[in-house]
């Protein structure tokens, strides 16, 4: 009975013990602490949103890094060169991404596999194209440096706080979704795309719906990097920006929620302690990939699934 | 009438997988297409179903022309469908594939916020108690017997609340025992949710039993349509069909 009552409050529990952990981070954690624990937040919720066309949708999107750069362009370029309200652009840039989302999703999403994964991967080599080359307008490689910040979220821990609610809202928002109708039809599509057809639904519309969500949190995860470096570059929509974050979700396990979150942090924290011994922390990582891929191929999260799993049955 | 089909053809290359068939169902009418395995009964289906195009000729489905309509429009139109090969979900519970079905008939597909748990759970009972899965709600599709899995599917059909059931050989690949247990329970459903319905079947056996129209295809076209007794006296259908087998 105790364990049946304990069971079934895990996920809820564990999420707000979370959150009361880190409402009071801040408070005890070192200045960089903060800085790093912001980045992650924002990097995981790049993550989670690409996990809902790679693992809900079954779709590999090696493209997802150019709507993070979009929402980093839009609010960079909404505040520096048409001087807009912070407010205006911070809500311009999630839906700026999900613009482009809705026309790349439109070609992308009647594709599948390997054929899906280049296109979207051609796709954001355009947009990083017009980053990195149109100095005219997006300053090229120097990228846009100084984005103004409202005075109330200048300092680390205010920041952190920002982005903080930002990540909780987006990731009850996106929970929410996964297990609504619409999240099971994305499923079902994934697991069977002719039984879902010939159970009346166009496929495509739904998978396309689900693109443009993804695109639009992908640019609020952008838009927030850039508010926290107060700079934007043309590599946040780079192609390696994109297998990063694939990386990150099939290293934390593509099939459970907080898979992604779990990968983004492991990785992010790898990158940033190993590259302090060695400038080659990539053979750590490539290494700890190969590992992974072969013995848990359902990543970290995938893998504590299972073993609760066996050893509650 | 519910179904007509009009001089429909289909040809793969030199193949006339469907010559020039006419055919018509009513309402509440049960119909078994027999004909040997290539005779054109599994493109037949496809081509009322909008899974191929038709090269020419129309599928009228009440009154309305389906013929170049897609799948997913000709579904809402209110046809259902089970595969030869049997096509669920793999990895979706027994429960939450009944369920998903649901959410896509009764078009909730785009609710962005309710929880997908909650709905239409007394339906889906009912349709699992129906097809015989009560006992299996939590196994996943893929996990099911052979049987099973055709009676899943046939669940799914019945969730969509078709005006047409089409059933593409619900016996293929089962066991006596098993293709008895099926016909009786389709049988069954036929008489109480009194469903129109065509299904096909290339073991006639099976048929004569309990159909009470019988269309016999071959060569891509319907060489006898009729009550099993003219079925069965038919001597262009003894020639090609039963003779074969004696």
């Amino acid at each position: 009975m105790a364990q049946e009552c304990k069971r079934r409050l895990t996920p809820s529990t564990y999420f707000f013990i979370a959150v009361a952990f880190f409402s009071v981070f801040p408070l005890w954690a070192p200045v960089m602490w903060n800085h790093l624990a912001a980045e992650i937040f924002i990097i995981a919720l790049f993550a989670v949103s690409l996990n809902m066309i790679l693992g809900r949708g079954g779709l590999p999107s090696f493209g997802h890094g150019c709507f993070y750069c979009i929402g980093a362009y839009t609010i960079a370029l909404l505040t520096m060169k048409l001087r807009l309200p912070f407010g205006i652009a911070v809500i311009a840039a999630p839906i700026m991404a999900a613009i482009f989302a809705a026309i790349i999703g439109y070609f992308s999403v009647r594709l599948t596999g390997i054929h899906f994964a280049i296109l979207t991967l051609g796709f954001s080599q355009l947009v990083w194209a017009v980053a990195h080359k149109w100095y005219g307008f997006t300053k090229g490689d120097d990228g846009i440096t100084g984005i103004p910040v409202p005075q109330a979220l200048q300092g680390i821990i205010p920041y952190y706080y920002f982005v903080f609610v930002i990540l909780i809202v987006s990731l009850i928002l996106i929970w929410m979704i996964q297990n609504s109708p619409f999240g099971n039809a994305i499923v079902a599509i994934r697991e069977n795309r002719e039984r879902v057809t010939f159970s009346g639904l166009k496929v495509w519309h739904h998978l396309w719906l689900n693109f443009i969500i993804a695109g639009f949190f992908a640019g609020a995860a952008g838009s927030l990097l850039a508010l926290l470096n107060r700079a934007v570059f043309p590599d946040f929509g780079y192609w390696t920006k994109s297998a990063g974050v694939v990386l990150m979700c099939i290293f934390g396990g593509v099939g459970v929620f907080i898979g992604p979150i779990v990968g983004a942090a492991i990785i992010t924290l790898l990158e940033h302690y190993i590259s302090i011994y060695t400038f080659y922390w990539q053979m750590v990582l490539g290494g700890l990939i190969i590992i992974l891929v072969i013995f848990l191929p359902g990543g970290i999260c995938g893998f504590v699934q299972d073993r609760l799993r066996a050893r509650r049955e | 009438m519910l179904l007509k089909v009009e001089d429909l053809n289909k040809a793969f290359g030199a193949l006339k997988a469907v010559h020039h068939v006419n055919f018509e169902v009513n309402e509440e009418e049960q119909v078994a297409i027999i004909g040997p395995n290539g005779a054109g009964k599994t493109t037949f289906f496809n081509l009322i179903s909008g899974y191929l195009p038709a090269d020419s000729g129309k599928v009228l489905f009440n009154g309305e022309d389906l013929t170049r309509l897609p799948s997913d429009r000709i579904i809402r139109k209110g046809i259902g469908r089970s595969f030869q090969i049997v096509n669920i979900y793999p990895e979706t519970t027994v429960f939450e594939s009944i369920q998903m079905t649901l959410i896509a008939a009764r078009r909730r597909s785009y609710d962005l916020f309710s929880t997908a748990k909650k709905l239409f759970r007394e339906e889906t009972e009912r349709i699992l108690q129906a097809v015989g899965l009560t006992e299996l709600t939590g196994v996943a599709g893929g996990s099911l017997s052979h049987g099973d899995k055709k009676r899943l599917e046939m669940g799914m059909v019945l969730a969509l609340k078709p005006k047409l059931i089409l059933l593409d050989e619900p016996t293929a690949g089962m066991a006596p025992e098993e293709t008895m247990a099926t016909m009786a329970l389709v049988k069954d459903l036929c008489e109480k949710e009194r469903l129109t319905m065509i299904f096909t079947e290339h073991n006639m056996s099976v048929v004569f039993d309990w159909a009470k129209r019988i269309a016999v295809m071959y060569q891509g076209r319907i060489i006898a349509d009729g009550k099993p007794e003219e079925i069965r006296e038919n001597p262009e259908v003894r020639r090609v069909y039963l003779g074969e087998r004696r």
